[in-house]
């Protein structure tokens, strides 16, 4: 009796809480999905409640009947927002390819190989994760324009590269040191160099270390808007958080908002996917902190 | 013994050649400019004034913030922005994760759709909003309109009285997903043996809660505290997308004093002032971060 009372008490807990999550993750997921869905309204839903709403407007939004897809293929036939697009890709992928490199080097370095001041540089660089970026504007906007890559995807990639740096450095470090030692011990035995274990034995190994990295990378790359701002002036070389932003405070008074919508959708798909790609290993690293807010 | 000597001074030097690239980035993009900010920030600097370059002026620019009313009102919103947020995260971090911390069907999807306010780019999450926001075609004023609760969409963040409140409920928004996420790797570490324990001596929940839960995530919440503090005090771009510190100065928060000052007043001496006013106040709160972490590991 007693068991069984306990058993269905248990159990209407469960579905309580269920029901709590449910109701919890439509409130946290609603903006993201009135993003989707005004992307796929039809336009005139933002026009005629210009006087006065009427009582459709909401089921309409909420429920596009029937979904269009004119606003994304107004957003991607514009040339501008495609060169923002591809800028962004840019930035990003070599901004992650420049991050893997430097903090596995960094991260070995730190976890394998002691000298002189190597925990005071470990220290330092996840210090740096806390200083507020507006400390560092002037003396980097001085620093680009004097190295004369003001204006360029360069001066981008440089500045992610370094703030992907403290998480990552921290990351692989600690996943290298989960490796035993006598890894590379039996490789160099046989006669590698420590750089050859490193690249032959440890780097297959960490592959999930890395792809993180990669992960967390591209995703500071892909969002940064505040030096994206400061450092880029010409259409050629802004990417898609400063173009689309620059695009809506033009048009202030009549804004597409379904277009606009659409734009957003398209702008957080690669996002998206990274989190779908990560699955849990992606959570892990987040709680650590892999993404800043 | 020779050999074995220069085998650890070649690994030495192979240690600080991998290192290399990793202190040069760091050198030359964070350490170098915040120390020329905190040096720039005694000295007079006005690119409209280029005649008189730039000349030191010892605590002048302190002085200047410390009388300028803006500075106070940037001040001000920075910490009621930071502070609701960061309370209002926790606690509703809190819920969620206890919340999330059983077993049902369906728990990876749940989590995994929670995590996009956190990773979505912030102009995104701004823009959205804005939409949410807007008094005519924005779904919650229609919502409230077609439910009668209002007669006329409320203009949430273009009018004073409901700006900061609504800029509040976005960070929260954005942030949760990261505070609940990391209290419920918390609450997944506690040994599910104590709350057996706990109930069989009659603890009620929120004895369980009080006495088992709340004591063993006592460091992973000041951890998460101080860090979304951290993170907060110091975003610029949410806030400078979603109101642009504005109607009427109201939700002007420090970093955007700083980005103004600098970059539309090309007043650098000054807005490095404001920065460096910054820098202290999170450099206290980095060392509490660094003095727990380590408490924590050696425990």
């Amino acid at each position: 009796m007693i068991k069984r009372l306990r058993r269905s008490r248990i159990l209407g807990t469960h579905r309580r809480r269920a029901v709590l999550a449910l109701v919890i993750t439509i409130l946290t997921i609603f903006p993201v999905y009135f993003m989707v869905s005004g992307a796929l309204s039809h336009p005139d839903i933002f026009i005629t409640r210009l006087g006065g709403q009427t009582e459709g407007g909401l089921v309409d939004i909420l429920f596009p009947r029937p979904p269009i897809l004119q606003h994304f293929q107004t957003v991607l036939s514009d040339a501008l927002f495609r060169r923002y697009l591809i800028n962004s890709l840019i930035v990003a992928t070599i901004t992650m390819a420049l991050a893997i490199l430097v903090c596995t080097l960094g991260a070995y370095s730190l976890a394998r190989l002691r000298f002189p001041g190597s925990n005071m540089i470990g220290r330092v660089a996840l210090l740096t994760y806390t200083v507020p970026s507006v400390l560092l504007l002037i003396p980097l906007f001085k620093i680009v324009v004097g190295v004369g890559i003001a204006d360029s995807l360069t001066s981008l990639v440089l500045t992610y590269t370094t703030f992907a740096i403290p998480f990552s450095l921290w990351m692989l470090r600690a996943f290298f040191q989960s490796l035993p030692p006598e890894l590379e011990d039996a490789a160099m035995v046989d006669g590698a160099g420590r750089l050859g274990a490193l690249f032959r034995v440890i780097l297959p190994l960490s592959v999930p270390g890395i792809a993180a990295t990669a992960l967390f990378a591209f995703i500071l790359a892909w969002n940064e808007f505040l030096f994206a701002l400061i450092f880029t002036s010409s259409d050629d070389v802004r990417t898609l958080p400063i173009g689309v932003a620059l695009t809506m405070t033009r048009e202030q008074t009549a804004v597409d908002w379904a277009t606009a919508m659409a734009a957003s959708t398209i702008s957080s798909l690669p996002i998206f996917i990274v989190v779908m790609l990560g699955q849990r290993g992606f959570v892990r690293g987040l709680t650590a902190g892999g993404v800043k807010g | 013994m020779g050999v074995r000597l220069s085998l650890r001074r070649r690994e030495q030097l192979l240690g600080l050649a991998l290192i290399a690239p990793t202190v040069i980035f760091i050198g030359a993009v964070v350490i170098y400019p915040v120390a020329a900010t905190l040096g720039l920030s005694f000295f007079s600097e006005n690119l409209l004034r280029p005649e008189r370059g730039t000349q030191f002026i010892g605590i002048d620019n302190f002085a200047r913030i410390f009388r300028d009313d803006l500075f106070w009102m940037g001040l001000k919103n920075t910490v009621v922005l930071t502070a609701a947020a960061v309370i209002g995260e926790v606690v509703l971090g809190m819920i969620v994760a206890l919340t999330l911390n059983a077993p049902f069907r369906g728990r990876g999807v749940i989590r995994t759709l929670n995590i996009l306010p956190w990773v979505v780019p912030s102009f995104v999450a701004a823009f959205i909003w804005i939409w949410l926001f807007h008094p005519q075609f924005g779904p919650i004023n229609q919502f409230l309109v077609w439910s009668g609760i209002v007669d006329q969409g409320i203009p949430w963040i273009s009018q004073g009285s409901t700006a900061m409140g609504s800029v509040i409920v976005v960070y929260i928004w954005k942030g949760l997903p990261w505070t609940f996420l990391v209290l419920l790797a918390g609450l997944q570490s506690i040994p599910e043996e104590w709350y057996e324990a706990a109930k069989v001596d009659g603890a009620s929940p929120w004895q369980q809660f009080r006495y088992i839960t709340l004591p063993s995530l006592r460091y992973i919440l000041v951890i998460v505290i101080v860090l979304r503090t951290i993170w907060t005090f110091n975003n610029f771009d949410l806030v400078y997308l979603l109101t642009g510190g504005g109607p009427a100065r109201a939700t002007v928060t420090l970093p955007l004093n700083v980005y103004s000052t600098a970059f539309l007043q090309y007043d650098f001496g000054l807005s490095a002032a404001i920065a460096a006013f910054m820098v202290v106040v999170v450099l206290g709160l980095s060392i509490v971060v660094l003095k727990l972490s380590r408490i924590e590991t050696e425990s």
